[in-house]
């Protein structure tokens, strides 16, 4: 078993009364891609900047690449890169100046220091302005002149703070692509809360809420979850909801609204099995009117507003 | 949206066009070189009694041209004017060389003398090819050019800069003029090199190790040059006190400087030190040791030396001091170094660095003219010779109680941004996540701030050499050693202060008005007796008393507990704005 890249155990942080992270535990492995999911104020950026050793937990613990972030820090630091949301940078500088003395500071050798800046300008598709001052940089390139700090000590770790906020779509598509490039070499996770670019890229997704792990799981895991027959009847609300979970193949049946006589019943069944067939055969069995039939698969952003409605 | 695979999608923004100079080269460069040759010309023309302006207008049409044509060689990039201005750095820096070695007859003697027109020709002249070049270098691309402009840089520099250091070690007494401005010249010449060049590659990486050896080893001679002869001379006399028994406390101490050499062999072990560092300071540990041995048994010096230190030695080591710091700020990668550099750069990035010195040379100016306005010229006609009433510095500098009240303003304008600006932008939570610590982050915003307060005295001293030939005397100059001694010790504690109330907040002007309070509160205990408090209160409040300390230095007299204070209140203040930068881990 290998050292996860990324490991949070029991992670606490209270900023005074509130508790901004809420006892999360997870592990990212080595070359994962994962996205960090959650509202804003969920605690995302709290837990990224715990992982960065900026700030202390209130109690947990939390490793990255084998080193404790509170009593390891600086061997934390040295295999880290770390986006932070607002990309701050000092505007009085060039790209390039910023970039090596960047590099100088996370201890980029002498002899690899240009190559590995001019691959790091290359990689953000920010060649053309490297001798820019970074305060007349509009906030794409400003971004991506964040990214590329990021990049340059080549590190086992990225953490990005939402990589894409401020940017237009042709630059998204482009950096989502170059997020997608760096994944295998390090691992990354990066905070989001545009939901398709996470479905775009991730192998993985992280869903916080109000300071709790709401969901964690591989995306290709939705392709095996439940799925979830929605059908209207013209019926007594118990008298449906009993009628269709005594249907073969059906794990659980839920009532959603109920209006004007009319009840919507939510049927969920293993994904290999279509039981609309037996659930409207069992509707007609009863003489109840039905006005709707619809067969559903959990997807990312239904399991996402399930996490974010849910109380508690 | 369809992403073509492969090729990027994505083009700059806005479409980049290469300027036309236009206004610059006809306007800048046309009038520049107008001014120069007018200038020229009527300089040469009053040399034979014929002048349209006279030799000062024309020296200053000169240099009013002069820097027309430098603003116009740094902006105008185009193949032909930057070839051209090239051509001119190159010829200058001949004739620099020239007019360096070509030999004039002193004002008092009839054999003509090689050197006598460095001071200020020579070197004048070797500045503005300088200049002419660096400018040229940064705008070629091609090749062959670009590297001769490189070497010709290189070169002189290192020419120069082991010249001065030549020349303080065989011709002490050419080292007050010539040798600082050769070695001062060779450094601006080296600074220049690094600037067009790249440090990560090899050969400027090796020139700044060799500037830096260079520096090492001057710094290293002018200090054994002033303390070897000295003790090898006194022998074991210094040992017995007066009735020619043993003394024990100045055994001790004997035995305590020749510990501290031997300590220097311990940087052999300093593994992370590169081995040229760690194998000089190990000799130079053990030549000193050794010297302090054999001077314990015998008299091995018997003229009694002469004095070395002012201004020779002082000299010396100053110039060896600043090749190394260069070279360290070229070479070294740590942290503290390249942290250093950027808070120094952010200065003179904002206009804060040119407004503060603009005005603090404002205010020396003004004391200096009502000074020199006090004074009672006497002499004869053309010679103005000022009976100057010594002490001097103390009625002049006196004066700087000015200085003593403005202190508080410019170290609040210097120190106010240092942690509040990057708390509020967020940069330090980017500079915090790099793999630097605590104490290499508040060391470096505190010497940037420190070095740029020490700046800020330089105007002063540049007065105090006009006031040299205005009074046309020599005056007593030692009180500035302690003086400026003064000066930095309580800087420390001053900018250590500022620095502490900056990291407090993330607001500059908060931080400002607190340091500013903080340290004028400190300069009004200079009327602690009007206080109506005990007289162990008062004792206390005098050991903060900035101002009388001040004073105090300039008649020559160096309080050192008052000195000690002061330190000792800088590095309280840099222990607590590590710990404020640690606070946030507190949780």
């Amino acid at each position: 078993m290998t050292t996860p890249a990324i490991e949070v155990s029991d992670l606490c942080k209270f900023y005074g009364p509130v508790a901004a992270v809420d006892h999360i535990s997870f592990a990212v492995q080595p070359g994962e891609l994962v996205g960090f999911l959650g509202l804003n104020g969920a605690g995302k950026t709290t837990t990224l900047r715990i992982l960065t050793t900026f700030m202390p937990a209130s109690s947990g613990t939390a490793r990255v690449a084998g080193f404790d972030v509170m009593y390891q820090s600086m061997e934390v630091r040295l295999r880290l890169g770390y986006l932070p949301e607002s990309v701050p940078l000092y505007g009085e500088m060039r790209v390039d100046e910023y970039l090596t003395a960047r590099a100088k500071l996370k201890q980029v050798d002498r002899g690899v220091r240009a190559a590995r800046i001019d691959d790091c300008l290359a990689k953000c598709r920010i060649k053309e302005v490297r001798k820019r001052l970074i305060g007349t940089l509009s906030k794409g390139y400003r971004q991506r002149v964040g990214l590329a700090d990021a990049l340059l000590s080549d590190p086992a770790v990225m953490l990005l703070d939402e990589p894409l906020s401020g940017l237009d779509p042709v630059q998204q598509q482009e950096t989502l692509n170059t997020i997608k490039g760096l994944s295998g070499r390090h691992t990354i996770l990066f905070s989001s809360h545009q939901l398709s670019d996470v479905e775009k890229i991730c192998d993985r997704v992280v869903i916080i809420h109000r300071g709790k792990i709401g969901f964690d799981n591989q995306l290709t895991a939705f392709d095996a979850g439940l799925m979830t027959v929605t059908i209207e009847v013209k019926a007594n609300v118990d008298d449906a909801v009993r009628a269709f979970a005594g249907v073969p193949g059906v794990d659980r049946a839920a009532a959603g609204d109920a209006a004007d006589g009319w009840v919507t019943v939510k049927v969920e069944s293993q994904p290999s099995k279509d039981v609309r067939e037996a659930v409207t055969r069992k509707a007609f069995e009863k003489g109840w009117g039905v006005r709707r039939v619809e067969r559903k698969q959990e997807r990312l952003e239904d399991t996402f507003m399930r996490v974010a409605y849910q109380r508690g | 949206m369809s992403t073509p695979s492969g090729a990027s999608a994505e083009q700059a923004p806005s479409e980049t066009r290469n300027d036309t100079p236009t206004i610059i080269r006809f306007v800048v460069g046309g009038l520049g070189l107008f001014f120069t040759t007018l200038g020229v010309a009527s300089v040469v023309a009053a040399g034979y009694d014929r002048g349209w302006f006279g030799a000062e207008a024309g020296y200053l049409l000169a240099a009013i041209g002069t820097t027309l044509l430098l603003f116009h060689a740094f902006r105008d990039g185009d193949l032909e004017i930057r070839r051209a201005y090239g051509l001119g750095g190159g010829l200058l820096l001949l004739l620099a060389v020239g007019v360096g070695v070509y030999p004039v007859k002193p004002p008092a003697s009839d054999v003509a003398v090689a050197g006598q027109l460095l001071l200020p020709w020579g070197g004048l002249t070797g500045l503005v090819a300088l200049l002419f070049i660096v400018a040229f270098a940064r705008h070629e691309t091609e090749d062959p050019y670009r590297t001769w402009a490189r070497v010709a840089l290189l070169g002189t520099g290192g020419l120069l800069t082991v010249g001065s250091v030549f020349v303080g070690i065989f011709f002490p007494d050419l080292m007050a003029g010539p040798g600082v401005v050769l070695g001062i010249l060779g450094l601006a010449y080296l600074c220049g090199y690094f600037t067009v060049s790249d440090p990560s590659e090899e050969l400027p990486y090796w020139a700044g190790v060799g500037l830096g050896a260079v520096g090492g080893f001057a710094l290293l001679y002018a200090i054994f040059r002033t303390i070897a002869p000295e003790v090898l001379h006194v022998g074991p006399a210094a040992l017995r006190s007066a009735n020619q028994s043993l003394s024990g406390w100045a055994v001790f101490g004997r035995v305590l400087l020749i510990l501290f050499g031997l300590c220097g062999l311990l940087a052999l072990w300093a593994k992370r030190w590169p081995l040229l560092v760690r194998a000089a300071v190990a000799g130079a540990g053990v030549l000193f040791a050794t010297v302090f041995v054999i001077a314990s048994f015998t008299t091995a010096v018997h003229q009694p030396p002469e004095p070395y230190l002012v201004p020779g030695g002082l000299l010396v080591g100053g110039l060896g001091l600043a090749f190394l710091a260069t070279s360290v700020a070229v070479t070294v990668d740590a942290p503290l170094v390249v942290l250093l550099r950027r808070e120094l750069a952010s200065y003179f990035y904002s206009p804060i660095a040119y407004v503060l010195l603009f005005f603090v040379a404002l205010v020396s100016g003004v004391t200096y003219w009502i000074f020199l306005g006090s004074l009672p010229f006497g002499g004869g006609e053309d010679v103005q010779v000022a009976s100057v009433p010594e002490p001097i510095l103390r009625n002049h500098l006196g004066l700087s109680i000015v200085a003593a009240l403005a202190t508080p303003i410019w170290v609040a304008v210097l120190t106010m941004r240092t942690f509040s600006e990057e708390k509020r932008s967020g940069t330090l939570e980017v500079l915090l996540t790099a793999p630097v610590n605590d104490w290499a982050v508040v060391l470096s915003k505190f010497a940037a701030a420190l070095v740029m307060y020490l700046l800020c005295w330089a105007p002063a001293s540049v007065y105090l050499i006009s006031l040299r030939y205005a009074g046309g005397a020599p005056f007593d100059y030692r009180p500035l050693l302690s003086y400026y001694l003064a000066v930095a010790a309580c800087g420390v504690s001053f900018v250590g202060f500022g620095v502490f109330i900056s990291s407090l907040t993330r607001n500059q002007i908060m931080a400002a008005v607190g340091t500013f309070a903080g340290l004028f509160t400190m300069f009004l205990t200079i009327l602690r007796n009007s206080l109506n408090v005990g007289d162990s209160w008062k004792n206390i409040l005098a050991k903060l008393d900035y101002a009388t300390l001040w004073g105090n230095a300039l008649s020559g007299q160096l309080p050192l507990s008052e000195v000690c204070v002061q330190l000792s209140l800088g590095v309280f203040w840099l222990f607590l704005t590590v710990k404020v930068l640690e606070a946030r881990r507190w949780g």
